[in-house]
């Protein structure tokens, strides 16, 4: 992020470049937001909140993979895999083989989820000529989610994220 | 901690925003790495019957949305990668969420011998080639046949955090050692109990077999003998699976010398016990790490544990496979050896892939390495091969593994 933001600094900087910001986590979400970027996405793995969907999804690829074992010739397949170290029956290594084999992945826009911002935050409508400007309230938005998933401040017993309350804010 | 939650949070409220990119490995980056890794082509199609139409409608969409736009930049968080390509991430997420189906699955499988999990002390058994060549096909498959970007990769190591971080990253991980212990010992008074469970019903059936034999009936006799053979096949299997890894924890656990925890019923313990707190500290890294992350970091004492390791690996080839293939997930860690040599090894592969291949020639790639952590300036160094090295004086985001 101190990079992004140093080379905005720049006088060449070009402010159409478009960025791509590949991680897990979901601070990053709050971090693409705050460089104000209009060209930002993030990329990440495909997300499977069903537990059981993810069970399934996992024993598939075991089982597929089983199949392709048994379909080869048994002496030549299992030092071939073992070469590579693909093969074990433990989970670790399967859950590994489908982590970097996996094809599904998610671009979160950060354009769409600014325009959603604007949408929920406008307040022209209701009090005509109130000041409303997206960059701060961007700023803002950032600024109490933090509030909310921070490791360093103490927990906020009235406030969740599962519970939505998140949105009381 | 709420992150997960949070994007899950907004992905529902803002459903947008989200665009699912079905990417499958490519077949020929795929094969560089792994020259005879046999594709599992259909992974996604050879499916569960009832799984079948949710997987056509998913794809389908997929397949419509899959264009990625261009990018001119990418930024990798490493960490993440490193993180997910050595050791499974999932346990950590099931063991939030499953404490209460844990018991509910204990009581539905109370016969078999694998009702609780076998609890895993954070090591896996994998090496440190694997886990680098994972991560760098996880890095080209990322660059080259997904995003694509046009100028810059910038590849980010987590450097030292800060002060705050750092307490309370040592003490999950110090509690995340000890309540493994706990657990281990809770099932290995499980596996106890389980056993004395197996030794009584054979006594019982033995019994019965006794008494059987008393009425004296030719038919009985039959019966009991087949009762029987079928009861020491039971026992074999169960001993046989014991004898790998159930074992070691029963042994262990008598050994800890705590034997006051029993289980009363499926899933309930009694008793007290006290952790010995010997078990965390045996894996190499993780001593360094406390040495290390103290700010106690001098060289030489990198260098003693870098022989040490250096040593093990030698023993690794004298066949002591067991002990120096254990990978502990704290060494993922800046000042850890393994670290290290992880920063050496994409360092080297950074430049590889620019003398070599053309879909990373044009590229400007920036490798802010954990060595050096602390504020300031960019200092770039420019070198023939549009490769930046990047001393970073300044602090990276800190990639927040939580």
């Amino acid at each position: 992020m101190d990079f992004i933001r140093s080379q905005k600094q720049r006088k060449d900087y070009n402010p159409n470049t478009r960025h791509c910001l590949f991680g897990q986590d979901g601070d990053l979400i709050m971090l693409g937001l705050a460089t104000h970027e209009p060209h930002f996405a993030l990329l990440r793995e495909e997300v499977i909140f069903d537990q059981n969907r993810k069970k399934t999804n996992l024993q598939m690829y075991k089982a597929a993979q089983q199949k392709l074992l048994d379909n080869e010739t048994p002496s030549n397949s299992t030092e071939s895999m073992i070469a590579d170290g693909n093969v074990s029956s433990e989970s670790v290594s399967a859950s590994i083989d489908s982590y970097i084999h996996n094809s599904n992945f998610e671009l979160l826009h950060m354009s769409i989820l600014r325009d959603y911002l604007a949408y929920e935050f406008e307040t022209k409508e209701v009090v005509p000529k109130s000041p409303f400007e997206l960059e701060a309230t961007i700023d803002d938005f950032v600024f109490m989610t933090f509030f909310v998933g921070n490791d360093f401040l103490p927990h906020m017993p009235a406030i969740d994220i599962g519970e939505n309350n998140h949105l009381s804010f | 901690m709420g992150v997960p939650k949070f994007f899950r949070w907004i992905s529902e409220r803002y459903p947008k925003i989200n665009q699912p990119i079905h990417a499958p490995p490519n077949p020929e980056t795929q094969k560089e790495y792994f020259p005879n890794y046999k594709r599992i082509v259909n992974h996604d199609s050879d499916s569960h019957e009832q799984n079948h139409k949710f997987k056509q409608d998913n794809k389908v969409y997929m397949q419509k949305n899959s264009i990625i736009p261009e990018f001119d930049r990418l930024y990798l968080d490493m960490n993440g990668i490193i993180h997910c390509s050595s050791h499974n991430n999932a346990s950590d997420d099931n063991a939030t969420i499953d404490p209460d189906t844990h018991i509910e699955d204990l009581n539905l499988e109370l016969g078999s011998s694998s009702s609780l999990d076998a609890p895993s002390n954070g090591t896996v058994n994998i090496s440190e080639e694997e886990i680098f060549r994972n991560v760098c096909y996880y890095v080209d498959r990322v660059v080259t046949d997904i995003v694509k970007p046009k100028e810059l990769v910038y590849m980010a190591i987590d450097g030292v955090a800060p002060r705050a971080k750092m307490n309370q990253q040592r003490s999950r991980r110090y509690r995340s050692g000890k309540e493994r212990e706990i657990e281990k010992t809770f099932y290995a008074a499980h596996l106890l109990k389980q056993r004395k469970e197996q030794e009584m019903r054979m006594g019982l059936q033995k019994g019965m077999g006794e008494n059987n034999d008393g009425y004296d009936d030719g038919y009985d006799d039959y019966n009991f003998v087949n009762m029987d053979g079928e009861f020491e096949y039971n026992r074999d299997n169960v001993n046989r699976s014991m004898r790998h890894e159930q074992k070691s924890y029963v042994d262990d656990y008598s050994a800890m010398n705590t034997g006051d925890v029993k289980e009363v019923e499926p899933g309930r313990f009694t008793g007290k016990f006290e952790t010995s707190g010997t078990n965390i500290s045996s894996v190499d890294d993780t001593d360094n790490l406390s040495s290390t992350v103290d700010g106690v970091n001098s060289k030489e004492l990198f260098n003693q544990d870098y022989d040490e390791f250096i040593k093990s690996i030698e023993k690794f080839d004298n066949n002591d496979q067991a002990v120096s293939n254990l990978f502990h997930s704290n060494a993922i860690t800046p000042g850890t050896p393994f670290f290290e040599r992880c920063t050496e090894h994409l360092q080297h592969f950074i430049k590889r892939k620019l003398h070599t291949d053309p879909r990373w020639a044009h590229l400007t790639i920036i490798f802010s390495g954990p060595r050096t952590p602390g504020e300031g300036e960019v200092s770039c160094m420019k070198n023939s091969t549009s490769c930046v090295f990047v001393s970073l004086k300044f602090v990276l985001i800190y990639f927040i593994f939580i």
